[in-house]
């Protein structure tokens, strides 16, 4: 399955509360139908000229203002839920003076230019400015799912086209289905990204690739901590305590964890090695 | 102290868990700060916070802690902790019910040394839970004139190293010492709140002052909110940059001017 562009008839606007009572209410993470049923309330969303400005006027004067956003760039998290996170995401021209042209990865790294997949289905829309470029690659699943274990493995990437993303057009990246390189857009633009993980989703790392070579470059652990992330964390301070009590549980998590580097983490750290973080 | 099986389910392990150093911690905690926004006075912070920290340090509660954790994780690979606060090496609030102030580290980054030395706003006392840790310590021999400007003259003079076994902690003043740790181990550290709107990061081959940084990585939120809020916002919304002018950080001030600026011009225009 590729990114699907989504053209909902303009909807009325829609205000923030009403929005996430949508998705607590309709949303099933496991489902890319529901996922995209979602796209004319997010485009109903972004035509509400105020929504943004009045969220951060009524949560700004909180002391826990933004106290969950993991993300180092400019990110804000609108609301989130079981299995969904809203956010808002400000991209910057690359010769704009008061910003550099990094955004939202944990380590500071530019995602302009890099080919990379996706740990979570992605519903996105434009709310201010012209919008980003992305040159968009169908993943080849069955080749990702062996490269999982075996990062010499080639994974084919097919090209499938440039997108521009708009105020009009909804976009829809499903999870680890998709490879794509972010272009910086022409002017300062605003994005609404609606992020669902299902259950499933959230077992497996995000991956960036050398698209000429196709094959994985490396892989990163998102700011949104799910299991696999805080399994990793907790499994390389249970390997400097050296525990008696913490062998079982890691010897089990080394043989039956779906996540092969959760698994090589925990034998690792029956061996008393901080492991592959 | 309650002994916990290891074949107990994480219920009844969360049932038997005893936090009761981490309780007599947080209540110390809570007299120590209150200082109606004052900075805590580092002497008054150390006296009265080392004996329960020691008191923590010595119980077996961050083994507890994890002992449940990995169980639950070993019975369900998509177990979640609620609200899981990590960053780069470190677990905090999940650890200690919220109490973001406490957080275990790793002694050492795994990836290595960085080029540069941080130091920190906040008044800390640091322990080593397990392994055998080095403690390389620096001082500033004067007082800073104004520790929220940078002054590159001002370099750190170096202090008797301390090798760190478990149950053994510094303590630390807010800007005037900075520490590095090295070896396989784990720390528990205990941080008041910010005393400076910044800390200073040094060099490590000349041990001069090189940066400011925010003391409070949050604060450049703010600053990037506000910012966003001049560029989206009405005068309806210039209000809210109000009790921002009077912020700590002079980032955080230059944000709520512009901004409120920016949006009352709207206004005129």
């Amino acid at each position: 399955m590729s990114v699907t562009l989504l053209h909902p008839d303009p909807p009325a606007p829609l205000a923030l509360r009403d929005f996430i009572t949508y998705l607590d209410a309709h949303l099933d993470p496991a489902s890319d139908a529901s996922i995209m049923a979602a796209a004319p309330s997010l485009l109903a969303l972004a035509r509400h000229p105020t929504f943004l400005a009045d969220f951060l006027m009524e949560t700004l004067p909180s002391s826990s203002f933004q106290h969950d956003n993991r993300y180092d760039g400019r990110v804000l998290l609108l609301g989130r839920g079981r299995h969904y996170m809203l956010r808002v995401v400000e991209w910057f021209p690359p010769d704009t003076d008061d910003e550099p042209s990094t955004v939202f990865t944990r380590s500071d790294q530019p995602m302009y230019g890099l080919a990379h997949s996706h740990s979570f289905s992605l519903l996105t829309v434009c709310y201010r400015g012209p919008g980003y470029e992305t040159e968009v690659y169908d993943c080849d699943v069955d080749a990702l799912a062996a490269a999982r274990a075996d990062r010499s493995r080639p994974v084919p990437l097919r090209y499938t086209g440039r997108h521009q993303l708009s105020g009009e057009t909804v976009m829809f990246y499903p999870a680890h289905r998709i490879a794509h390189v972010q272009l910086p857009p022409r002017g300062y633009s605003i994005t609404l990204n609606l992020i669902v993980r299902s259950p499933q989703d959230e077992l497996y790392e995000q991956f960036f690739f050398d698209v000429a070579r196709g094959a994985i470059t490396h892989a990163a652990a998102g700011p949104t901590v799910g299991p696999y992330e805080s399994s990793l964390h907790l499994i390389a301070l249970a390997a400097l305590l050296r525990e008696p009590r913490f062998e079982p549980h890691l010897a089990t998590i080394a043989v039956t964890h779906p996540t092969r580097r959760v698994r090589h983490c925990a034998m690792g750290a029956l061996r008393g090695e901080i492991g592959d973080r | 102290m309650n002994a916990v099986p290891p074949s107990s389910s994480p219920d009844a392990r969360a049932a038997a868990f005893d936090d009761e150093p981490l309780r007599t911690l947080l209540q110390a905690y809570r007299a120590s700060t209150a200082t109606s926004g004052a900075a805590t006075p580092f002497a008054a912070f150390a006296a009265s916070l080392a004996a329960p920290f020691a008191a923590l340090l010595a119980s077996p509660l961050v083994i507890d802690t994890l002992d449940r954790l990995l169980a639950a994780i070993a019975g369900d690979p998509l177990y979640r902790l609620p609200d899981l606060q990590v960053a780069d090496d470190q677990i905090g609030g999940a650890l200690f019910d919220g109490f973001d102030a406490l957080r275990v580290t790793l002694a050492e980054d795994p990836r290595g040394a960085t080029r540069h030395v941080s130091g920190a706003a906040a008044h800390r006392l640091i322990g080593v839970l397990t392994g055998d840790v080095l403690c390389q310590r620096f001082t500033h021999l004067a007082d800073a004139e104004e520790p929220d400007l940078l002054n590159p003259r001002g370099p750190l003079a170096r202090a008797p190293e301390l090798q760190l076994r478990p149950g053994e902690f510094v303590a630390l003043e807010a800007w005037r010492d900075v520490a590095t740790f090295s070896g396989r181990g784990l720390l528990l550290t205990l941080a008041s709140p910010a005393c400076h709107a910044t800390r200073w990061s040094y060099s490590r081959d000349t041990l001069q002052p090189a940066a400011l940084r925010a003391a409070d990585p949050r604060w450049r939120r703010l600053e990037q909110a506000l910012e966003l809020l001049g560029r989206i916002g009405t005068p309806q919304h210039a209000a809210v940059c109000e009790p921002f002018l009077r912020h700590l950080s002079p980032d955080v001030r230059r944000a709520a001017e512009r901004t409120a600026s920016a949006l009352t011009e709207a206004s005129i225009a």
